[in-house]
């Protein structure tokens, strides 16, 4: 009775955590039927699709580790760009295969985050304040260091071999289970929720904060690496950008985790963002099949993201109201 | 001997109190050194054109953030805001509005971007932060939609001389000082600085002593969206353009000019509205020391960088607490 009862309630969960992803894919395909149009094109309409989950998904693991714990890091962005130019420079000048230069990028980026995470604890500011200064230097060296041009790897084959379609899923799928072990089955993890929740009682009894926000940092530092991998081995180059130009990568990750966060109530919170990311990987693919340009798209997603964290904040208010005017009108009935 | 320790913590609080009030300007006035040291000790008339230009547009636009600051928030979106202001004056001048109909329609873009802003986050009960982030995204794309993929957008050539008449770097001045004396005395000598900085300093004591915080939030945001309605006019009057990447770092650049000009990072009590021009001072003259150092765009910013976090780790001794710094993102 008692596993039929769970199997029911994880069946109930499934179903509701789907929904969004499942109808948003459903009213897409409809949309491009009416008008005469495919939803991929062809196999590298795919590939492009899971490019951008790739994208978000590892955006969106970094900034949500940082945001859900109090903390937004401007840098994120720059550690990617960074991450690329040396990782690329060290890749062609070594002669790696793809897969040595994901380690590469991994350790750059985990260093790169971790010396972010030097400055926060170091000055004990808030973390957007810190980390502004933190992504100018970094964009700064990219473009110092490349002499503006970034780093191009597109005339050796064998280090483009990660942004293949069973490859990007792989390191997807790596990806989600690394941080699911690490916020569920971790000292970490355990840790990490604690400060999340109370962060005041959690010091107080002794917990290490600023281990727990050096690690966070570290790891931020890794994930976003890869949106830098996945970015070289997709289009073959990394540029280099100044004047904080690095930040709007990641204000483009804003939006999938705020959908995934609709769906946390249902699902582990890692999966939630994966949902998140293919949700929004949906609609910019649905809305690009049918002609809608790039900045409308962007402008229907901002507008999107608004009318999401309006209804995130004021949810409770709204079923509230709801819940009043239907008593009312069963009273008057 | 407990009053002499009082009285020892006192001196002690007086000193840092001070310390804190005139470093920023310390800041200022060795920035002036360098920069006099790098013009030989003979700036040119084109020297302090250039840092005149460049300065007016950030201070009226820091000033005007202060507001916000006080209150212990961000408004990432004011640069992208005022890009957008800047892009439909171009539209309303080519259009026939004339110079005055330019001016309103940069003043009601400013201040539509702050009612919208300041309502989502004041009745919507919205973070600001996160919400304006949103906005920010939001603006960029109705200025690329607006540009209609152009790379910029310019005032037509034949109608251009009424706008070339008022690119005069003392008109720009005139306009900072007059900004500058109007929010001086707003922050300083009326209810609404005081307002802010006790809003800044505790919501809670705030709506307890009677304040009403979204009015506040909503008058905040107003002056804020003010600003950048005028600083978009002056960008026109300037460059009489706009691209896609019009406003692209202004907005952090504003935020950095007020840290450099000693802003308490978490508002409240200590605000002090000299901070935006003081600040934007700073970072232009630095940035033009840096220039005139023969110092390449990359490595500029990286200087750049390193002295902000300099004046930052500078800022956190009076700001030092048990727990590592955090904030309610949703």
């Amino acid at each position: 009775m008692k596993s039929a009862n769970r199997a029911k309630r994880l069946l109930k969960s499934m179903g509701l955590s789907l929904l969004i992803p499942c109808a948003t894919l459903v009213i897409m395909l409809v949309i491009c039927a009416a008008k005469g149009v495919p939803f991929w094109a062809d196999q590298g309409g795919f590939r492009a699709f899971l490019y951008s989950v790739g994208l978000s998904l590892f955006s969106a693991f970094a900034l949500g580790l940082h945001l859900f714990a109090g903390r937004f890091d401007f840098s994120l962005g720059s550690v990617a760009v960074l991450a690329g130019v040396i990782s690329g420079k060290i890749a062609t000048a070594l002669g790696m295969n793809s897969f040595a230069m994901l380690l590469t990028f991994l350790v750059v980026g985990a260093a790169l985050g971790g010396i972010s995470g030097f400055f926060y604890l170091l000055f004990n500011l808030p973390p957007m304040i810190t980390s502004l200064g933190v992504a100018l230097a970094y964009e700064g060296l990219s473009y110092g260091i490349s002499d503006g041009k970034g780093v191009n790897i597109s005339l050796v084959p064998k280090l483009l071999g990660g942004a293949g379609i069973s490859q990007m899923i792989a390191i997807m799928a790596a990806g989600l289970a690394v941080m699911y072990i690490l916020l569920n089955y971790t000292r970490f993890g355990f840790n990490y929720r604690a400060i999340q929740f109370g962060q005041k009682i959690s010091v107080d009894t002794g917990l290490n904060e600023r281990s727990n926000a050096l690690v966070c940092y570290i790891i931020c530092g890794a994930f976003i690496a890869v949106v830098g991998f996945f970015r070289i081995s997709f289009n073959g180059s990394q540029s280099a950008q100044l004047n904080l130009s690095t930040s709007a990568s990641i204000f483009g990750a804003m939006l999938p985790l705020f959908i995934g966060g609709l769906m946390t109530r249902f699902c582990e919170q890692n999966i939630s963002i994966v949902l998140g990311c293919i949700t929004y990987a949906i609609i910019t693919q649905g809305l690009a099949s049918i002609g809608v340009t790039a900045q409308q798209r962007s402008l229907i997603t901002s507008f999107l993201m608004i009318i999401i964290l309006m209804y995130s904040t004021n949810g409770a208010k709204i079923k509230e109201w709801f819940m009043k005017h239907s008593a009312a009108k069963s009273a008057a009935l | 001997m407990e009053n002499i320790l009082q009285r020892q913590n006192g001196g002690a609080r007086r000193v840092n109190n001070i310390f804190k009030k005139l470093l920023p300007f310390a800041g200022l006035v060795l920035m002036g050194i360098l920069y006099l040291f790098s013009t030989d000790f003979k700036p040119t008339a084109f020297h302090i054109q250039t840092i005149i230009d460049q300065v007016t547009v950030m201070a009226i636009m820091s000033t005007g953030a202060v507001f916000i600051f006080s209150l212990g928030s961000f408004d990432i979106s004011l640069g992208v805001g005022a890009a957008v202001a800047v892009c439909l004056g171009i539209m309303a001048y080519n259009a026939g509005s004339g110079l005055p109909g330019m001016f309103a329609v940069c003043v009601v873009v400013g201040l539509v971007a702050g009612l919208i802003n300041s309502t989502l986050s004041a009745v919507f009960k919205m973070p600001v932060f996160i919400m304006t982030m949103a906005m920010m995204s939001v603006l960029t794309a109705m200025l690329q939609i607006l540009l209609d993929g152009a790379t910029d957008l310019k005032i037509k050539s034949d109608i251009a001389d009424p706008i070339k008449a008022l690119d005069n770097q003392w008109l720009r001045l005139a306009f900072m000082f007059a900004f500058f004396v109007i929010c001086l005395v707003l922050f300083n000598f009326t209810k609404i600085g005081r307002r802010n900085k006790i809003l800044g300093g505790s919501p809670k004591v705030a709506e307890q002593t009677g304040i009403s915080i979204a009015k506040q939030t909503i008058i905040t945001f107003l002056i804020s969206g003010f600003a950048v309605g005028i600083a978009a006019f002056l960008l026109i009057t300037r460059s009489r353009s706009v691209s896609s990447n019009t406003g692209t770092s202004l907005g952090m650049d504003v935020m950095m000019a007020i840290v450099f000009g000693g802003m308490p990072l978490s508002g409240g009590a200590y605000s002090k509205i000299s901070a935006g021009v003081v600040g934007s001072f700073s970072m232009v003259l630095l940035s033009q020391v840096l220039t005139m150092q023969g110092i390449t765009t990359g490595w500029s910013q990286v200087y750049r960088a390193v002295l902000f976090l300099a004046v930052v780790f500078v800022a956190s001794f009076s700001y030092r607490e048990k727990m590592l710094s955090r904030a309610e993102m949703f």
